[in-house]
Protein backbone atom coordinates (compact mmCIF):
# COMPACT_ATOMS: atom_id res chain seq x y z
CA UNK A 1 0.00 0.00 0.00
CA UNK A 2 1.67 3.51 -1.35
CA UNK A 3 1.01 6.49 1.01
CA UNK A 4 1.03 8.62 -2.43
CA UNK A 5 -1.48 10.31 -3.84
CA UNK A 6 -2.86 9.35 -6.73
CA UNK A 7 -1.57 12.86 -8.50
CA UNK A 8 2.07 11.95 -6.87
CA UNK A 9 1.96 8.92 -8.35
CA UNK A 10 1.46 9.77 -12.19
CA UNK A 11 3.68 13.48 -12.11
CA UNK A 12 6.67 12.95 -14.22
CA UNK A 13 5.39 9.74 -15.96
CA UNK A 14 4.49 12.16 -19.15
CA UNK A 15 6.55 13.05 -22.00
CA UNK A 16 10.40 13.87 -21.15
CA UNK A 17 11.98 14.64 -24.18
CA UNK A 18 11.82 14.28 -28.20
CA UNK A 19 9.48 17.13 -29.00
CA UNK A 20 13.14 17.95 -31.25
CA UNK A 21 11.84 14.77 -33.50
CA UNK A 22 8.71 16.43 -33.94
CA UNK A 23 10.30 19.83 -35.30
CA UNK A 24 12.90 17.16 -37.32
CA UNK A 25 9.83 15.39 -39.10
CA UNK A 26 8.66 18.83 -39.92
CA UNK A 27 11.55 19.98 -41.01
CA UNK A 28 12.48 17.29 -43.25
CA UNK A 29 9.12 17.04 -44.58
CA UNK A 30 9.26 20.76 -45.93
CA UNK A 31 12.39 19.64 -47.28
CA UNK A 32 11.03 16.72 -49.17
CA UNK A 33 8.52 18.06 -50.26
CA UNK A 34 10.98 20.46 -52.21
CA UNK A 35 12.22 17.38 -53.51
CA UNK A 36 9.39 15.04 -54.36
CA UNK A 37 8.37 18.09 -57.11
CA UNK A 38 11.72 17.32 -58.61
CA UNK A 39 11.61 13.61 -58.54
CA UNK A 40 7.84 12.96 -59.49
CA UNK A 41 8.80 14.98 -63.02
CA UNK A 42 11.85 12.75 -62.95
CA UNK A 43 9.83 9.48 -61.73
CA UNK A 44 7.22 10.15 -64.59
CA UNK A 45 9.71 11.83 -67.65
CA UNK A 46 12.71 10.26 -67.50
CA UNK A 47 14.13 6.91 -69.47
CA UNK A 48 15.04 4.38 -67.08
CA UNK A 49 17.69 2.64 -69.27
CA UNK A 50 20.94 2.00 -67.46
CA UNK A 51 22.65 4.20 -69.44
CA UNK A 52 20.62 6.95 -69.50
CA UNK A 53 20.43 6.80 -65.48
CA UNK A 54 23.80 6.28 -65.18
CA UNK A 55 25.06 8.91 -67.25
CA UNK A 56 22.44 11.33 -65.66
CA UNK A 57 23.66 10.55 -62.03
CA UNK A 58 27.12 11.48 -63.38
CA UNK A 59 26.05 14.98 -62.95
CA UNK A 60 26.89 16.99 -59.99
CA UNK A 61 22.64 18.10 -60.87
CA UNK A 62 21.27 15.05 -60.48
CA UNK A 63 23.39 13.06 -57.92
CA UNK A 64 23.21 16.03 -55.40
CA UNK A 65 19.31 16.28 -55.36
CA UNK A 66 19.32 11.95 -55.00
CA UNK A 67 22.06 12.14 -52.47
CA UNK A 68 19.92 15.18 -50.27
CA UNK A 69 16.64 12.94 -51.00
CA UNK A 70 18.34 9.96 -49.95
CA UNK A 71 19.73 11.31 -46.51
CA UNK A 72 16.03 13.60 -45.85
CA UNK A 73 14.09 10.07 -46.77
CA UNK A 74 16.41 8.17 -44.12
CA UNK A 75 15.71 10.78 -41.46
CA UNK A 76 12.22 11.17 -42.04
CA UNK A 77 11.67 7.54 -42.45
CA UNK A 78 13.11 6.96 -39.05
CA UNK A 79 11.38 9.44 -37.06
CA UNK A 80 8.02 8.34 -38.45
CA UNK A 81 8.70 4.52 -38.14
CA UNK A 82 9.59 5.64 -34.79
CA UNK A 83 6.24 7.03 -33.91
CA UNK A 84 4.58 3.91 -35.12
CA UNK A 85 7.31 1.79 -32.30
CA UNK A 86 6.67 3.91 -29.97
CA UNK A 87 2.30 3.93 -30.33
CA UNK A 88 2.26 -0.18 -30.67
CA UNK A 89 5.39 -1.60 -28.74
CA UNK A 90 5.05 -1.12 -24.92
CA UNK A 91 7.32 -4.11 -23.69
CA UNK A 92 10.51 -1.91 -22.01
CA UNK A 93 13.51 -4.58 -23.78
CA UNK A 94 11.13 -4.65 -26.93
CA UNK A 95 11.29 -1.19 -27.61
CA UNK A 96 14.24 -0.57 -27.12
CA UNK A 97 15.58 -3.19 -29.53
CA UNK A 98 12.97 -2.17 -31.52
CA UNK A 99 13.57 1.23 -31.85
CA UNK A 100 17.52 0.59 -31.94
CA UNK A 101 17.48 -2.23 -34.88
CA UNK A 102 15.11 0.66 -37.40
CA UNK A 103 18.11 3.33 -36.16
CA UNK A 104 20.65 1.25 -37.60
CA UNK A 105 18.94 -0.43 -40.50
CA UNK A 106 18.76 3.05 -41.47
CA UNK A 107 21.96 3.98 -41.09
CA UNK A 108 22.98 1.38 -43.08
CA UNK A 109 20.26 1.90 -45.89
CA UNK A 110 21.43 5.85 -45.83
CA UNK A 111 25.16 4.49 -46.22
CA UNK A 112 24.75 1.78 -49.27
CA UNK A 113 22.67 4.33 -50.98
CA UNK A 114 25.26 7.53 -50.83
CA UNK A 115 28.50 4.45 -51.40
CA UNK A 116 26.50 3.41 -54.61
CA UNK A 117 26.02 7.26 -55.37
CA UNK A 118 29.27 7.98 -54.97
CA UNK A 119 30.82 4.86 -56.41
CA UNK A 120 28.57 5.76 -60.15
CA UNK A 121 29.82 9.61 -59.71
CA UNK A 122 33.02 8.43 -59.25
CA UNK A 123 33.76 6.39 -62.11
CA UNK A 124 33.01 8.65 -64.81
CA UNK A 125 35.73 11.36 -62.82
CA UNK A 126 38.34 8.81 -62.50
CA UNK B 1 -5.04 -5.65 -12.26
CA UNK B 2 -6.28 -7.82 -15.48
CA UNK B 3 -10.08 -7.27 -14.74
CA UNK B 4 -9.78 -3.32 -14.59
CA UNK B 5 -11.81 -2.26 -17.68
CA UNK B 6 -9.88 -0.72 -20.56
CA UNK B 7 -10.28 2.47 -21.69
CA UNK B 8 -12.52 2.84 -25.04
CA UNK B 9 -10.32 1.57 -27.72
CA UNK B 10 -10.50 1.05 -31.60
CA UNK B 11 -13.68 -1.15 -31.39
CA UNK B 12 -15.99 2.01 -29.87
CA UNK B 13 -15.18 4.27 -33.35
CA UNK B 14 -17.69 4.97 -36.32
CA UNK B 15 -15.47 4.38 -39.28
CA UNK B 16 -14.79 8.38 -39.79
CA UNK B 17 -13.30 10.47 -42.43
CA UNK B 18 -10.46 12.01 -39.72
CA UNK B 19 -9.64 8.75 -38.58
CA UNK B 20 -9.62 7.29 -42.52
CA UNK B 21 -7.16 10.54 -43.69
CA UNK B 22 -4.67 9.46 -40.63
CA UNK B 23 -4.80 6.27 -41.23
CA UNK B 24 -3.83 6.26 -44.43
CA UNK B 25 -1.42 8.67 -43.64
CA UNK B 26 0.53 5.97 -41.41
CA UNK B 27 -0.27 3.33 -43.91
CA UNK B 28 1.74 5.35 -47.07
CA UNK B 29 4.26 6.24 -44.46
CA UNK B 30 5.13 2.61 -44.12
CA UNK B 31 5.08 1.68 -47.67
CA UNK B 32 7.09 4.90 -48.37
CA UNK B 33 9.73 3.17 -46.03
CA UNK B 34 9.87 0.17 -47.75
CA UNK B 35 9.99 2.55 -51.14
CA UNK B 36 13.44 4.01 -49.67
CA UNK B 37 14.50 0.32 -49.41
CA UNK B 38 13.50 -0.57 -53.37
CA UNK B 39 15.03 3.00 -54.11
CA UNK B 40 18.32 2.60 -51.85
CA UNK B 41 18.52 -1.35 -54.12
CA UNK B 42 18.03 -0.15 -57.28
CA UNK B 43 20.77 2.45 -57.31
CA UNK B 44 23.09 -0.19 -55.34
CA UNK B 45 22.12 -2.16 -58.67
CA UNK B 46 23.30 0.44 -60.73
CA UNK B 47 26.50 0.47 -59.63
CA UNK B 48 27.14 -2.73 -60.00
CA UNK B 49 26.94 -2.09 -63.65
CA UNK B 50 24.62 -3.04 -66.60
CA UNK B 51 23.96 -6.46 -66.17
CA UNK B 52 22.93 -6.54 -62.32
CA UNK B 53 20.83 -3.20 -63.45
CA UNK B 54 19.03 -4.71 -66.65
CA UNK B 55 17.79 -7.68 -64.30
CA UNK B 56 16.37 -5.42 -61.47
CA UNK B 57 14.74 -3.23 -64.14
CA UNK B 58 12.48 -6.41 -65.81
CA UNK B 59 11.67 -7.41 -62.41
CA UNK B 60 10.33 -3.94 -62.09
CA UNK B 61 8.76 -4.31 -65.78
CA UNK B 62 6.92 -7.64 -64.23
CA UNK B 63 3.68 -7.42 -63.02
CA UNK B 64 4.52 -7.33 -59.44
CA UNK B 65 7.33 -4.87 -60.21
CA UNK B 66 4.53 -2.34 -61.91
CA UNK B 67 2.61 -2.97 -58.58
CA UNK B 68 4.69 -2.10 -56.62
CA UNK B 69 5.70 1.14 -58.47
CA UNK B 70 2.01 2.28 -58.83
CA UNK B 71 1.68 1.29 -55.62
CA UNK B 72 4.80 3.49 -54.28
CA UNK B 73 4.06 6.70 -56.71
CA UNK B 74 0.59 7.03 -55.24
CA UNK B 75 1.84 6.50 -51.79
CA UNK B 76 4.14 9.62 -52.02
CA UNK B 77 1.61 11.42 -53.61
CA UNK B 78 -1.01 10.96 -50.95
CA UNK B 79 1.52 11.29 -47.95
CA UNK B 80 2.61 14.60 -49.59
CA UNK B 81 -0.69 16.28 -49.69
CA UNK B 82 -1.68 14.45 -46.55
CA UNK B 83 1.39 16.11 -45.26
CA UNK B 84 0.38 19.51 -46.02
CA UNK B 85 -2.63 19.21 -44.27
CA UNK B 86 -0.70 18.03 -41.10
CA UNK B 87 2.23 21.05 -41.70
CA UNK B 88 -1.53 23.04 -41.45
CA UNK B 89 -3.20 21.26 -38.32
CA UNK B 90 -0.03 21.54 -36.54
CA UNK B 91 0.27 25.60 -36.35
CA UNK B 92 -2.81 24.95 -34.47
CA UNK B 93 -5.10 26.12 -37.51
CA UNK B 94 -8.23 23.98 -38.96
CA UNK B 95 -8.76 22.10 -35.89
CA UNK B 96 -13.01 22.37 -35.31
CA UNK B 97 -14.65 19.45 -36.12
CA UNK B 98 -15.77 21.20 -39.28
CA UNK B 99 -13.08 22.74 -40.87
CA UNK B 100 -11.01 19.45 -39.99
CA UNK B 101 -13.54 17.53 -41.89
CA UNK B 102 -13.16 20.02 -44.78
CA UNK B 103 -9.62 19.45 -44.88
CA UNK B 104 -9.62 16.02 -44.85
CA UNK B 105 -12.17 15.90 -48.00
CA UNK B 106 -9.90 18.05 -49.40
CA UNK B 107 -7.15 16.12 -49.32
CA UNK B 108 -8.95 12.76 -50.71
CA UNK B 109 -10.32 14.64 -53.34
CA UNK B 110 -6.95 16.41 -54.07
CA UNK B 111 -5.07 12.80 -54.41
CA UNK B 112 -7.95 11.64 -56.66
CA UNK B 113 -7.32 14.51 -58.92
CA UNK B 114 -3.78 14.40 -59.41
CA UNK B 115 -3.67 10.54 -59.06
CA UNK B 116 -5.58 10.51 -62.64
CA UNK B 117 -3.75 13.21 -64.38
CA UNK B 118 -0.24 12.08 -62.84
CA UNK B 119 -0.88 8.34 -63.95
CA UNK B 120 -2.21 9.64 -67.24
CA UNK B 121 1.26 11.24 -67.79
CA UNK B 122 2.48 8.70 -66.56
CA UNK B 123 0.93 5.91 -68.90
CA UNK B 124 1.27 8.40 -71.89
CA UNK B 125 4.55 8.97 -71.64
CA UNK B 126 5.25 5.38 -71.84
CA UNK B 127 7.14 4.94 -68.40
CA UNK B 128 5.25 2.41 -66.79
Amino acid sequence: MSHRSPLGRVLGLGVHAGSHHWLQTKLTSIALLVWSIWFLKVWVSEDFSYYAVHAALQRPGAAIPMALGLALGAWHSYLGVRVVIEDYVHAKALKFASLLGLQLLHIAVAATGLVALVKIYVEAHL
Amino acid sequence: MNQRPLSPHLQVYRFGLGMTVSILHRATGIALSVGLLVGVFSLLMLSQGAGPYAHWVMLMNSPLGVVVRVGLFLSLLYHTLSGLRHLWLDTGRGLERAQARRSARWVLIGFATLAVVLMTVWISGGGL
